[in-house]
């Protein structure tokens, strides 16, 4: 006698579903993995660019270095002396640093953060919208990285030089655990309100709350710091860059005036040759007697009064190249009777 | 709002309205303009915060809001940071010899970041460090 089993399927749905469970052949199953086999499927590598780059921090660290550069040529090739920077040594040339005026540009627009924040229009872009953005998913790992590195470039900003490798792994680990003690502090939020205690979306207000019971200053000092802190320090670096740059490119010109000044080694040499004149008082080639000296006659290139008289200071002889008649020697004369001579011989002519 | 018949009663309360909103106001302006507030930390490593903590935040401005909020957080630190570090190097200095060559250099001095400095200054910002006093 047949059976009527309870939930007995019907023979429609019995052909569907033994289709779905038949058994496959194994050999039918080879066709299928060598055609598999054959066409392996590609390999799609996903890359994500996490960018950890704030236009003003890295054009301030760039500048400081700029600054730094400068200032360290200049120390190097001069020396100062009051407000004024004097080369050491006129003939090495200051070595030429060429930097393009796009590492000072300005990147804020003034009407931004010099007017009240209230005066000046918000741009209708998505963002000012909020139109969800799409944000590529990492890893904890990256996001420490990410931390270390906006932390190394914030402790450039703020004048540090070097770090140790533990205070800066403390100093990203610190970062992060303010911002989960930030969410927590949110959830806190929520959870005193039966209606946000499952909501998963945040709102400002709430956002304002826990970040003042955290902090005790509210959300607006946000502001306060980009425009006290991280504006007017790029500005600070600016304008002491420029500073520096007009200096070093002052001492550059200098260098490069005395470089095109051509001496001659004839010079040197002709410093004191000056052509004769009638004015006793300047360059001129005279002769006179000696009388002391009697029948010996002098010949003494005189340059002019004042500097033989100054030349001769320190002095108590003077070696004359005479040419004697008679064919004497060299001799020398006392220094007092050699002045008299100039002076008497000079006074008549001035 | 209550309504009465005092008048002065009245004013005061639409004073104190106006006293409430402004800081809704001041926040909200702040939040249109945030598009201009470049962060340091990306927004990618706020919102993979606010995912952990169980937020599924749509409103970008709330996650460059957080990822500012970080930066100047690291900014606060660093700062004081460096006032511990300048601090404890002039009396480094006082302490020593104290040449003409020192006095110099002031603007030329490096400055490195080291525990000491930072232990103070995260605990003034709510963060406490402390080290293990022996390894065993």
């Amino acid at each position: 006698m047949p059976r009527n089993l309870w939930g007995e399927f019907k023979e429609d749905e019995k052909t569907q579903q033994n289709e779905l469970t038949k058994m496959v052949p194994v050999s039918a199953k080879r066709l299928k993995l060598s055609e598999v086999q054959n066409q392996l499927p590609a390999e799609v590598s996903k890359n994500v660019t996490v960018k950890v780059k704030n236009p003003l921090v890295t054009q301030t660290i760039e500048v400081m270095k700029q600054t730094e550069m400068l200032q360290s040529l200049i120390d190097t090739y001069s020396n100062k002396s009051g407000t004024s920077n004097y080369l050491l040594n006129p003939c090495q040339m200051i070595p030429e640093v060429n930097f393009p005026p796009e590492n000072v540009a300005n990147f804020v627009t003034d009407d931004k953060f010099t007017k009240p924040i209230w005066f000046v229009p918000p741009q209708d872009t998505n963002f000012a919208k909020g139109v969800p953005q799409h944000y590529p998913q990492i890893t904890s790992d990256i996001c420490r990285a990410s931390l270390r590195k906006a932390v190394c470039g914030q402790m450039r900003v703020a004048g540090f030089t070097d770090t140790a490798e533990s205070a800066l792994i403390l100093f990203a680990d610190a970062c992060e655990e303010f911002i989960l003690n930030l969410m927590q502090t949110i959830r806190e939020v929520h959870a005193n309100d039966q209606k946000l205690e499952t909501q998963r979306d945040i709102e400002v207000k709430n956002l304002e709350k826990a970040y003042y019971s955290m902090t005790n200053n509210s959300l607006t000092q946000v502001h306060n710091y980009f425009k006290h802190h991280l504006i007017a320090k790029n500005r600070l670096e600016i304008a002491e860059f420029n500073g520096v740059f007009q200096e070093y490119d002052k001492l550059m010109k200098e260098s490069q005036s005395m470089q095109k000044e051509e001496f001659q080694e004839g010079d040197f040499m002709n410093i004191f040759e000056m052509p004769s004149t009638s004015d006793g008082n300047n360059l001129a080639m005279q002769d006179f007697s000696n009388t002391t000296t009697g029948n010996i006659s002098n010949n003494v290139n005189i340059v002019n009064q004042n500097t033989l008289i100054n030349l001769l200071d320190g002095q108590n002889q003077i070696t004359i190249q005479q040419q004697p008649q008679d064919g004497g020697t060299q001799t020398t004369v006392d220094l007092q009777t050699y002045t008299t001579d100039i002076n008497t011989h000079f006074q008549p002519q001035e | 709002m209550v309504v009465s018949n005092d008048d002065e009663i009245d004013s005061s309360e639409f004073a104190l309205e106006g006293l409430e909103s402004a800081p809704g106001d001041a926040l909200s302006e702040l939040l249109q303009h945030l598009e201009d507030y470049t962060p340091t930390v990306p927004d990618a490593v706020a919102e993979k915060y606010l995912h952990m903590a169980g937020f599924e935040t749509v409103d970008p401005r709330i996650v460059r809001i957080i990822a500012v909020t970080a930066q100047k957080f690291i900014s606060d630190v660093a700062n004081d940071a460096l006032q511990h570090c300048k601090t404890r190097s002039n009396s480094q200095h006082s302490g020593g010899h104290g040449s003409n060559k020192d006095k110099k250099s002031i603007k030329d001095r490096k400055y490195t970041l080291a525990i000491e400095d930072l232990t103070p200054a995260l605990a003034d910002h709510g963060i406490t460090m402390r080290k293990p006093q022996y390894f065993v």
